[in-house]
């Protein structure tokens, strides 16, 4: 049995996950939950997001160990960073390839975790992400069981977790104005000048529980493949939500319930070795369900010649 | 043996569309430990369904009844009640990682479009509302129906993002059979899609006609039937 996973992260930067713009400020992702005292807005992660996080993280690993940089097309990264994509036309379905299916817990235990849209048929992932709850006094129904005993009574609330940063673009005419042609500078101190943008962002110490589960039991190097993830993902900081390039979404990360630290140590070298083991079959599988390699086909030999022709040969001959 | 059930899944976190009917529920759930049963995902909705659907399904702890053509499932449609003010939208966004250019091999580094075709980019809304209970009543075996829904631990649509989160279940006898119809003050309301064509209740109420799933998959066009609906 697939041991399911609680992940606990503390941010340590402001985080920001928007949910779109009123006017110039940017607001918070959040979802009506039942409170307390009522319907209560709260700010939160979305399973989706964190979920591309620890595909993009297990993605990363992948992409180094088999030595893929630089070898693979557009769909096969459309399939191991995003799920893939349904086709269109003769590719669309209606069959499903069973062997294939099975074979992916031994060649890419990825989309055995988290699923993805093959040409012609699409895999169910195992995994179960979960949406990121701030602990917050609206939130205590929301959690764990086992966590919501060791709260303490006195949270904040899910105001108090929520503020907002300015972000300013300076313009041209100030620092730089002597780099700028005349009628550059000119246009610069026509315009607006300096651009001010706010957006709502969860405070820094603020505790975030995503309680994950699986819909299926997967072998021990699809579950390793998860731990794998969720620890090179919390080991590069834990970053949830955008604006990471200015320093956001950092996180503390751990892992409050699932199995026990030698276990998932034990998980992380048996995927490792898994991986290295079946190298070579998935770089031959993932080559194989997109057919990324021009194959030469022969043609049916015509009668009397006894030598049939490669298709390259027959367009160089003009045949239809 | 049978008995008449009130099934009951308490919600922990907000739902994503729409909670599943019982029988749905228990197929899906109950086949994934059949080898033989139709998997959900070999379901074509454009294709016909398979002719051996009948004989590969899972047999699920609810009663079924042959009505006509339609073999129906003793159960309701399930009972829900959404706090008012929770309604909302939610989005499931998608862009191609192109940061990642370098990963794909030189000669298949191409200006793709992202407003069509394969790669296009979206931004999809999804119905997220905060439901505290859903409640389905049917006739089955409380004992059966218990343990299948013991590793149910989401319900709606996009569960893997973490939305449908189940408490706990609760199913319980109760005395009266409510499955199907449901005898109130002002005569008996309907608590299911069920055929136009069969025998019903003179003073049935709270139905409208429609055109409906009648047995599951509900979705395919081959369940598709003349039908009263609750409303």
């Amino acid at each position: 049995m697939n041991a399911s996973i609680t992940v606990l992260a503390q941010t340590q930067e402001p985080l920001t996950h928007g949910a779109g713009s009123v006017g110039n400020v940017g607001v918070a992702n959040r979802v009506t939950v039942n409170g307390r005292h009522g319907p209560v807005k709260i700010p939160f992660i979305s399973g989706n997001s964190f979920r591309h996080k620890i595909r993009a993280a297990a993605y990363e690993f992948l992409r180094v160990r088999l030595g893929l940089s630089g070898r693979l097309t557009q769909d096969q990264v459309s399939l191991l960073l995003h799920g893939g994509f349904i086709r269109k036309g003769a590719n669309a379905g209606g069959f499903e390839d069973l062997r294939l299916i099975a074979s992916l817990a031994d060649v890419m235990p990825l989309v055995n975790l988290l699923g993805g849209c093959l040409p012609g048929q699409t895999i169910t992932g195992a995994w179960l992400a979960g949406n990121g709850y701030p602990v917050c006094e609206e939130t205590r129904g929301l959690l764990p069981t086992s966590i919501r005993e060791l709260l303490p009574s006195d949270l904040p609330t899910c105001s108090e977790i929520v503020s907002v940063v300015q972000y300013t673009r300076g313009e041209p005419s100030g620092q730089c104005a002597s780099d700028l042609s005349d009628a550059a500078l000119d246009a610069a101190l026509d315009g607006d000048g300096q651009m001010i943008m706010s957006t709502e962002v969860i405070n820094p110490n603020t505790w975030l529980i995503f309680r994950c589960g699986w819909n299926r039991n997967v072998p021990e190097q699809v579950e390793g493949c998860l731990v794998h993830a969720v620890a090179a993902w919390a080991l590069r900081g834990g970053i949830l939500g955008g604006q990471s390039a200015k320093g956001h979404g950092k996180t503390e990360a751990m892992l409050l319930e699932g199995r026990p630290e030698p276990e998932q140590l034990r998980l992380m070298e048996l995927y490792e070795s898994h991986v290295d083991a079946n190298a070579e079959a998935s770089r031959r599988w993932l080559d194989d369900i997109y057919d990324a390699k021009p194959k030469l086909k022969l043609k049916p030999a015509a009668k009397g010649k006894g030598k049939g022709k490669t298709e390259a040969d027959a367009e160089e001959a003009g045949d239809e | 043996m049978n008995d008449f059930l009130r099934v009951s899944a308490k919600l922990r976190g907000p739902l994503a569309g729409e909670p599943p009917r019982l029988d749905s529920l228990l197929t899906d759930r109950l086949a994934a430990w059949h080898p033989n049963a139709v998997k959900k995902w070999e379901i074509d909705r454009s294709r016909p369904l398979p002719p051996d659907l009948d004989a590969r399904s899972p047999p699920i702890p609810i009663v079924k009844v042959r009505v006509g053509r339609w073999v129906l499932a003793r159960c309701s449609m399930p009972i829900y009640d959404a706090e008012p003010g929770t309604d909302q939208h939610v989005y499931v966004a998608k862009k191609f990682a192109s940061e990642h250019a370098l990963d794909i091999r030189p000669e298949k580094r191409v200006k793709f479009p992202t407003t069509n075709s394969d790669h296009k980019s979206y931004r999809l809304p999804l119905r997220v509302r905060a439901i505290p209970e859903v409640v389905w009543f049917a006739v089955g075996n409380r004992g059966g129906v218990k343990n299948a829904l013991r590793r149910v631990d989401r319900l709606g649509a996009k569960v893997a993002h973490g939305w449908g989160e189940v408490e706990s279940w609760e199913v319980e006898r109760v005395e009266r059979d409510s499955s199907w119809f449901a005898p109130t003050e002002h005569g008996t309301l309907l608590m299911t899609t069920l055929p136009a064509d069969m025998d019903l209740p003179a003073d049935l109420i709270g139905w409208r006609r429609d055109f409906a799933g009648l047995s599951a998959p509900y979705w395919h066009q081959d369940v598709m039937g003349e039908a009263i609906v609750p409303c």
